[in-house]
């Protein structure tokens, strides 16, 4: 596989949905412990509603789809979690343009611009507890697997496992955002959900992409 | 934590907040109307060449604030799911419903997902050229330090704002000095909330937290986030002792002062015992020479069926006094 196209993002996006539904009531359990309990609730809502957009109107370009998802998820989700999920689609859309088709290079460059706006509207660094600990690790792992020229299946499965292990380090964090940072130490000991919940998208990915990868190699 | 039982009379967990929308709007039709994308709006709308008054919120706090749409406070009000800030597109609508020709001002609560929705909708609103402000509240003096007051969430002294800010928007001033009065009733207010019991998130069916049965944690968030911290209940007079103690202390409110008071039960807490809390706030504030202009007692900016209260004071001058007094035509807010 050497680039993605927008029928295969479109399964892909529906992949993740499919995955968060599964997940959906983990996902609450890991958010009841320190927040309000409906994080897997809301990120499912969201991606439902992107599987109907989807479903309803053909694009021209993975820019148009990455923007509709995010807007969709801007408009449904809410929040904390819509606005920065929903500003992560919609800023690697920006960045994606009018291309059909991304390779390793250029979805390094649209994972990168999607985390640097997440960080300008929430604010948050590494080690707060926040999606961010998985996003931040996902994309540096693109970003060197792109420089080094490494088969993309490959960085995707290496990303995958950074924010895995960015969202499993939250455990120890104290919570700087969100509801979570009301409960100081009492944080400690339980995951951030949306870290959880990202480093599940990107196992999804993964696991789309391995598909392609097993129909393009027979 | 053990699963709780669940025994409230709802239909399905996803249709919540549409069907009390609906349920509302149609017993209250006099007063309010539901209008896509799932907003209320006043029946009656008020004059044009007046700001409105427009606040997204998460639902699950009722009366607050839907309960709150109608002549001297809201315009408007988005709600998102249950105890969730609704999204920003969401927002955008409810500014421009709330728009009668003399611009917008957005109460936020001071909450993650409220303040990240809320800017987002005010940039976007912005850039279409809408007029309009935004004014963050906070007032719960157990989220942070005097020194950091916007770190502090918005709880129930909320309705301080709401309400002088609501009135002044009534009687024509201008969106600055509209936003100048919410500034000033927000500034002049402190609230300290105790919680007796959890509650179960409607839409999870879960605890929202967990709390032994003999103690009860001071500094409780409206969303159960936890508190400045837990000790056993005590008698209604000790409560109070501490949690007005406190609340006098963070300004501090001081001799020869008014102040207006809200008693906020937090859902399940009986008007029996905030009563019985009142009486010994009332002795309190007369040792210390703090004038009482008005009080009020009741369910404004409830958690489910959470067992609880908050104690609000708000320092109130010859203006803030007039806005308070000002008519007011809600279904769950009236000064007549």
């Amino acid at each position: 596989m050497k680039a993605i196209t927008i029928e295969q993002w479109k399964e892909v996006l529906m992949h993740i949905a499919d995955t968060l539904a599964v997940h959906e009531a983990e996902l609450n359990d890991l958010d009841s412990l320190i927040g309000d309990g409906d994080h897997g609730s809301s990120i499912h809502r969201g991606f439902e509603a992107v599987q109907v957009m989807i479903n309803q109107r053909i694009f021209s370009s993975v820019g148009e789809l990455f923007t509709q998802v995010g807007k969709v998820l801007l408009f449904d989700i809410g929040g904390a979690i819509g606005p920065l999920l929903g500003s992560f689609f919609t800023a690697a859309g920006k960045q994606a343009g009018e291309i059909t088709e991304t390779d390793l290079p250029t979805w390094a460059e649209m994972f990168t611009a999607g985390v640097t706006h997440v960080q300008s509207i929430g604010k948050a660094q590494l080690g707060d507890k926040t999606i961010l600990d998985a996003l931040l690790p996902a994309s540096d792992t693109f970003q060197k697997a792109s420089t080094m020229g490494k088969p993309m299946i490959l960085a995707f499965q290496e990303a995958a496992a950074s924010a895995r292990q960015g969202a499993d380090q939250t455990e120890g964090m104290v919570a700087k955002f969100g509801r979570a940072k009301f409960l100081g130490s009492r944080a400690i000991g339980h995951q951030d959900p949306g870290a959880n919940s990202m480093a599940l998208m990107l196992a999804a990915m993964f696991e789309a992409f391995r598909r392609y990868e097993d129909v393009d190699s027979e | 934590m053990e699963k709780p039982i669940m025994k409230k009379m709802i239909n399905h967990p996803k249709n919540l907040v549409r069907e009390e929308l609906e349920g509302y709007t149609a017993a209250y039709a006099n007063w309010v109307r539901l209008v896509e994308p799932n907003m209320i709006l006043r029946a009656n709308p008020k004059s044009p060449g007046k700001v409105g008054i427009a606040m997204g919120n998460g639902p699950g706090h009722e009366p607050a604030m839907i309960g709150f749409v109608g002549e001297g406070i809201l315009d408007v009000n988005v709600p998102g799911e249950i105890f969730t800030a609704p999204g920003a597109p969401r927002i955008v609508e409810g500014i421009k419903a709330a728009d009668h020709g003399a611009g917008v001002l957005l109460y936020v609560a001071n909450h993650a997902g409220d303040v990240l929705n809320a800017g987002m909708a005010i940039e976007m609103a912005h850039d279409m050229g809408l007029n309009v402000e935004s004014v963050v509240l906070w007032d719960d003096i157990a989220s942070a330090p005097p020194d950091q007051p916007e770190e502090r969430r918005g709880i129930a002294g909320q309705m301080f704002p709401f309400k002088m800010a609501g009135s002044a928007a009534e009687e024509g001033l201008s969106l600055s000095e509209v936003k100048r009065i919410a500034e000033k009733a927000r500034d002049n207010t402190r609230t300290l909330a105790v919680a007796l019991t959890s509650c179960i998130n409607p839409v999870t069916a879960e605890l929202m937290f967990d709390l032994p049965v003999d103690e009860i944690e001071v500094g409780m968030g409206v969303h159960g986030e936890a508190g400045a911290g837990r000790r056993k209940l005590g008698t209604a007079d000790e409560i109070m002792d501490i949690v007005a103690e406190r609340v006098i202390r963070d300004r501090p409110y001081v001799a020869g002062e008014e102040v207006c008071v809200l008693i906020n039960g937090m859902g399940s807490t009986t008007l029996m015992e905030m009563f019985i809390l009142y009486r010994r706030l009332a002795a309190i504030l007369s040792s210390k020479e703090i004038t009482v202009y008005k009080a009020r007692i009741g369910n404004f900016i409830t958690t489910q069926e959470m067992a609880g209260f908050s104690l609000s004071l708000c320092a109130v001058d010859a203006e803030l006094k007039h806005f308070w007094d000002a008519p007011a035509d809600c279904p769950y807010f009236t000064v007549r």
